[in-house]
């Protein structure tokens, strides 16, 4: 019966999921739908693939990199594999809800799949929850985003959870305010936010002053904030600090009890965030991102939770009671034990014992035509 | 918490700093014939762990250890996105470099290449190095003895790091390019600093004192 074991070998970076995990997947994907949907944000589903000049374009062309391709036999044309959704809510929101009235709200959930995994998150496959608020550039909309999250993360049982607030851009703009051309503003910035700071001092200057004030600003709001509003920025990167701020006080009142920590110089995973942007974590790690982009021209933010980074952390909730239901017996009990709680396998043959094959089938109980009755060990 | 520190040399200029920071670890720490990998020292619940040069960015970079102290040849070489690097320790100073045979260098034209074969521990810096300048590295790697390599045949070129330049001389090669210059950074996990902020923020701003003190 079991097939040799060779061919059951998965390509690097793919799983099969078994009981456990995928009820605690499924569960955390319908209990978030549903906040989402309460929430006045509508269900949508994009195709799994797309052509290639469209997924890849605008906000997807970072995504480029990263995702499979595959020949179109009919069009011949080449299609991408989604490996973000994002771009495609930004595709549907610009397209087919172009008339729709703003701010629009959606909600997805679905598969991505990507080239390469990291070392540090080496899965290839995973599903993507999120959703996007589009056609606002308020605060209110950033402080929306952010809080329907951390929601989202509690209401499937994530203990911990903190919000750190990135201004991913900043550190770019202002380099290039400084005359900076774009290559070397990129390795600058990347090197800051690895926070590098001998390559910062080579620097040198005024800008080099700046940056050090700016990574010296990170850490638990309370003290962050006060320090980053009293650095001597250029105009520009002065609205981007002061829109954080504001947001930050309407998280604060919004949910007193929540970690929230600043970091002006991240940008790592925020290729196509334009402004405000906040990494999810929980205790044990990242646990999803989000921020503002553009839909097209249009204003937008939200976030994405992937689940790999959520199974595992979740509690494994106790399996529901087994009961094993003898041939013949009526769908109106079967209905009921289910009404109770209960698991019914229905037995397929009639003439096997029913004790000994409820209990070969990991079941408690079996029913004996008035009641449940446990199974002897 | 856990503190990474790297074996080898590198302990010896690392010691004082790790005093003046308030890390003071138990006896057996300092024996160098101790079997032991993980210690325990005088603050409670903070342990220190002793785990080769290459993977104390590893360990930080998994959240194994919150905080370590890594060679920039070695964090470059990873170059892990969860891996902060906050501050210049200004020890274990010295050079990653390209070296080839003394008799090569007069002929040799680096303009001309397209393609090197190089011999080095550090293949991931090597072949980003050599691409800058549109020159494909095919990269033997190594553990030691890189200066070998070209007398033996193996490639003429080597990238490894240098700080007296003596075994290079000794076995006949010279320093043509400075890849990188190195030196021992205090090194963070990205999750521990956002989830932890106050308390890694402390450690910190602890070395940061120990390394201005130390300076003087």
């Amino acid at each position: 019966m079991r097939m040799p074991a060779t061919a059951s070998l998965l390509p690097a970076g793919l799983r099969d999921m078994l009981a456990a995990e995928s009820r605690q997947e499924a569960r955390a994907v319908w209990q978030i739908l549903c906040l989402m949907q309460a929430n006045g944000y509508e269900l949508v589903k994009p195709p799994l693939l797309e052509f290639e000049d469209t997924l890849l374009s605008g906000s997807g062309q970072s995504l480029a990199r990263h995702s499979f391709r595959l020949m179109d036999s009919l069009s011949q044309q080449m299609m991408a594999l989604r490996a973000d959704m994002t771009p495609q809510i930004a595709r549907v929101a610009r397209s087919r809800l172009a008339n729709a009235p703003r701010p629009l709200r959606l909600a997805y959930a679905g598969e991505v799949v990507r080239i390469s995994g990291t070392q540090l998150r080496p899965e290839r496959q995973s599903c993507q929850i999120g959703c996007e608020l589009i056609g606002s550039d308020s605060i209110h909309a950033d402080a929306e985003i952010i809080l329907l999250a951390v929601e989202a993360l509690r209401t499937i049982g994530v203990r911990g959870v903190s919000v750190d607030l990135n201004t991913p851009t900043l550190v770019l703009s202002l380099l290039q305010s400084y005359d900076y051309s774009q290559a070397d503003a990129d390795e600058l910035a990347a090197a800051v936010e690895r926070r590098h700071l001998t390559r910062v001092q080579r620097l040198g200057g005024e800008v080099s002053a700046i940056i050090d004030q700016l990574i010296a600003c990170s850490g638990s709001v309370n003290t962050a904030l006060p320090s980053l509003l009293a650095i001597g920025l250029p105009p520009a990167q002065r609205t981007q600090v002061e829109h954080l701020a504001a947001v930050v006080n309407l998280l604060k009142t919004a949910m007193p009890d929540l970690l929230l920590t600043i970091d002006c110089v991240e940008r790592r995973g925020f290729e196509y965030q334009t402004g405000l942007s906040f990494t999810l974590f929980a205790e044990t790690g990242e646990a999803g991102r989000g921020g503002r982009y553009l839909a097209g021209n249009e204003a937008a933010t939200g976030f994405t939770l992937t689940t790999d980074n959520l199974v595992g952390v979740l509690d494994t909730d106790a399996p529901q009671e087994k009961v094993y239901l003898p041939g013949g017996t009526l769908p109106a009990i079967r209905a009921s034990l289910q009404g109770r709680g209960y698991v019914t396998v229905q037995a397929l043959e009639d003439n096997l014992p029913a004790g000994s094959e409820a209990a070969r089938l990991g079941c408690r109980y079996t029913w004996d035509g008035s009641d449940i009755i446990p199974v002897e060990d | 918490m856990i503190v990474a520190v790297p074996t080898g040399r590198i302990l010896k200029e690392l010691r004082p700093f790790l005093e003046r920071a308030g890390i003071r670890p138990e006896a057996e720490f300092d024996d160098e014939n101790s079997r032991a990998l993980r210690f325990s020292t005088l603050t409670p619940g903070l342990d220190i762990i002793r785990v080769r040069p290459f993977d104390v960015p590893t360990f930080v970079a998994f959240g194994a250890a919150e905080l370590g102290i890594a060679g920039y040849d070695v964090l470059a070489e990873f170059d892990y996105p969860d891996v902060y690097a906050p501050l210049d320790l200004n020890i274990g100073k010295c050079r990653l470099s390209v070296a080839e045979p003394a008799d090569m260098v007069a002929g040799d034209d680096p303009a001309r290449w397209s393609h090197v074969r190089v011999a080095t521990k550090y293949p991931s810096i090597t072949r980003r190095h050599f691409a800058k300048r549109g020159v494909q590295a095919e990269c033997i790697k190594l553990n030691g003895a890189m200066e070998l390599a070209p007398s033996l045949g193996l490639s003429q070129r080597i990238v490894d790091l240098v700080s007296s330049g003596a075994t290079l001389k000794a076995n006949g090669l010279v320093e043509i390019e400075r890849v990188m210059d190195v030196s021992s950074r205090l090194i963070v996990n990205r999750v521990a600093l956002k989830t932890r902020p106050a308390e890694l923020s402390d450690w910190v701003r602890r070395f940061e004192e120990a390394s201005e003190a130390l300076a003087v």
